[in-house]
């Protein structure tokens, strides 16, 4: 308690003496320091590393930092870069940082092992001195990381799935990355740009990047409804990466219409009732349920079905409704269009019927009951007036 | 006196006899002449106006007989106005000929009853013309045939042969008519130009006068049923006329295409595939109330002129 209130009365005077305003927290130290988020560091052998360095004033005056290398190995180029300059020295302001980055450039004849060198901050009435280590040649395993943030899709038949897989090199070299898919028999899969159409056998990805691509799978037509797990994976020489992924095919059904034999024609008597048979067959992935029947035909025929309505219609099966067709009783002989719907929920379809309609023979009879007594009379009249 | 025995005894003799007669006849071989120019011409005309087209026609034989090229009526219509000329031609002076010649009463001497003679010259003078006719109609269809490469089908020689018939019968008509003129008057020539003048009324003025006759019969009003009415009478009236029927049955056997003949409701074609063909069945159905008219016509002109020729008195 003594010492708080000790070290209270010190920042006090302190600030005074500056004439700045102080924040509430108190930094405990006092002086000039350099930082470095990663002062021991690993890299690959001949390759330029930089260092990002924070140079601190912790409650002293204003003044210019000089920045000078300890230790660096010969052959190697290290150098202090400022907004694009190369810098000797800093400016902080008391309680504020300045920041530069080294640029050191190893030999290329650096052989593997660790070197040490240290980096010194000197000001008008302090010094610091922050050592550093680099181990060259220690990079990190090859390693991949594949990442799907929509792993479970679900869609029609019809559609492709699209994944977005975001592979990442988290080796220390580049890689050359592959990327597919284990699907069912039947199914397709295009791996292509995220944004695109352009396929993507395989790509190079650079160590510690990150890249999206788009895996699209097809279902086969007619896929059953399910659950279709699917591994993604990828893969460079050295390593590989998997995920697991799912399509959820939703089923769907589709309806088929034709008359018996595939004919679409038939024959009917005028005012008469003839039944024609209509195959219902579902091509579709899933059962359709509740399919109702009905027809547009001309005015004055009616179309009844037997029945009315099939509860349900499995996937690639088919049943047999019979349409018992009456056309008008005036209907002109002739070929007339009959359009029969079958529609079960989203799904429907119509076929278009031809119908011949013949008509009834009763006035032929008529015309031969007419020259029959037409001949009645005749004979009527031979016998009547038949003389020599 | 009654007439025993059957009315058949000697109608062969006098069928054979007629026939004979016709064919050899000048008058016949003028007006075949005439036919054969007149359907020749028309034929080739179609002929020649089928060559052009490239259109597909399914029934191509049949508009042999109805194309038209431009001077040149079609071969239906050159037969629907020269079949009753011909068919006039054969029975203007059936009866009254041989009164002019004064061979009836032997004729009647011989044991040949009046009906079988009657029957007999009737038949002959139909069976001339199905012999006429018949030629004609192959010679249409072999010049199809030369000239097109193509064989006719099965409902194309059917329909044709349809045709066929009710020519004869459209030509029978007339031939009971112009024997009944024959019956009827003891002058050749007035039998000749009543019967010209009956053909004239129904072939060319019918047309005219069905109309008129609709207009006057017809109850007064206005409004599409009053409307309807009259197209129906008209239609009825108009179908007195042998002409009319023929032209009729001939439209519906030789463009399968017709639906209907007469006032059709728009309701009823609704939803009807037009230019489709009708089957054979159909469009003979179609015709069969105007096939039918005019063979009840040949049988009633037939009977008219039979009581009238029991009932006269031949002397020699």
């Amino acid at each position: 308690m003594r010492a708080a209130i000790a070290v209270a009365l010190a920042f006090a005077l302190s600030a005074s003496a500056t004439g700045q305003t102080q924040k509430e927290s108190a930094p405990a130290y006092r002086g000039l320091w350099v930082a470095t988020p990663y002062p021991s560091f690993d890299a690959p052998a001949g390759e330029p590393v930089t260092l990002e360095l924070t140079v601190h004033n912790s409650g002293l005056a204003p003044q210019p930092v000089q920045l000078q290398l300890e230790g660096v190995p010969p052959g190697w180029s290290a150098s202090l870069v400022g907004e694009g300059k190369r810098v000797r020295s800093v400016f902080v302001a008391p309680n504020d940082k300045a920041t530069v980055r080294l640029r050191l450039e190893p030999s290329p004849k650096a052989t593997r092992g660790s070197y040490r060198f240290a980096v010194v901050a000197v000001g008008a009435e302090s010094r610091f001195r922050l050592p550093l280590e680099l181990n060259i040649g220690q990079t990190l395993p090859p390693r991949l990381a594949l990442r799907v943030d929509l792993p479970e899709l679900r869609g029609s038949p019809g559609t492709e799935f699209d994944f977005k897989a975001a592979v990442r090199n988290e080796g220390g070299d580049d890689a050359v990355v592959r990327v597919d898919a284990a699907v069912p028999q039947g199914f397709r899969v295009r791996v292509t740009e995220q944004w695109g159409q352009q396929e993507l056998p395989s790509f190079t990805l650079k160590a510690g990047e990150e890249k999206t691509v788009s895996v699209k799978i097809q279902p086969p037509f007619g896929a059953k409804e399910g659950r279709y797990p699917v591994l993604l994976g990828a893969t460079s020489g050295k390593a590989e990466a998997q995920r697991e992924i799912a399509l959820e095919v939703a089923g769907e059904p589709r309806l088929e219409l034709v008359g018996r034999e595939e004919r679409l024609s038939a024959a009917a008597e005028a005012g008469r009732e003839t039944a024609i048979e209509i195959v219902v067959a579902n091509t579709g992935s899933a059962t359709a349920r509740d399919v109702k029947l009905d027809a547009s035909t001309p005015s004055g025929w009616k179309v009844t079905f037997q029945p009315e309505r099939l509860d349900a219609i499995e996937p690639n099966a088919r049943q047999t409704v019979k349409a018992l067709v009456v056309p008008a009783a005036k209907a002109i002989a002739g070929d007339y269009m009959m359009t029969v719907r079958a529609s079960a929920g989203g799904a429907n379809r119509s076929a278009d019927f031809r119908v011949t309609v013949r008509t009834s023979t009763l006035w032929g009879v008529v015309g031969i009951l007419v020259i029959a007594a037409a001949l009645v009379v005749l004979v009527a009249a031979m016998l009547r007036y038949g003389r020599r | 006196m009654r007439r025993e025995g059957s009315l058949w005894t000697g109608v062969g003799t006098v069928f054979a006899k007629e026939t004979a007669d016709h064919l050899g006849s000048v008058r016949l071989w003028f007006l075949e002449g005439l036919i054969l120019l007149a359907a020749g011409g028309a034929v080739y005309a179609a002929i020649s106006r089928i060559r052009d087209s490239v259109g597909q026609d399914p029934f191509l034989f049949l508009s042999l007989f109805t194309l038209a090229r431009e001077p040149l009526p079609s071969f239906v219509v050159f037969l629907g106005f020269l079949v009753p000329l011909v068919a006039i031609a054969l029975g203007f002076d059936a009866v009254n000929g041989e009164h002019a010649r004064r061979t009836l009463s032997r004729v009647l001497a011989q044991p040949i009853y009046r009906d079988a003679l009657l029957i007999g010259k009737f038949l002959a003078g139909l069976a001339t013309l199905a012999i006429a006719f018949v030629t004609l109609w192959l010679l249409v269809i072999g010049l199809g045939i030369l000239m097109t490469g193509l064989a006719p089908s099965g409902e194309e020689v059917v329909r044709g042969f349809a045709f066929l018939l009710v020519t004869v019968a459209y030509g029978g008509v007339w031939l009971a008519v112009a024997m009944l003129f024959s019956v009827l008057f003891r002058q050749q020539a007035t039998s000749a130009l009543a019967a010209l003048s009956v053909w004239l009324l129904l072939s060319v003025f019918w047309a005219m006068i069905a109309p008129l006759a609709a207009e006057a019969l017809a109850p007064a009003g206005a409004g599409p049923f009053a409307e309807l009415e009259r197209a129906r009478l008209q239609l009825a009236i108009a179908r007195v006329s042998p002409n009319v029927l023929f032209g009729e049955a001939t439209l519906a056997i030789l463009n399968p295409a017709t639906r209907a003949l007469g006032p059709v409701f728009f309701a009823q074609l609704e939803g009807a595939v037009l230019g489709a063909p009708l089957p054979v069945a159909e469009s003979l159905l179609l015709v069969w109330p105007q096939a039918t008219g005019l063979v009840a016509a040949v049988i009633l002109a037939f009977t008219v002129a039979y009581v009238l020729f029991q009932r006269q008195e031949i002397r020699a």
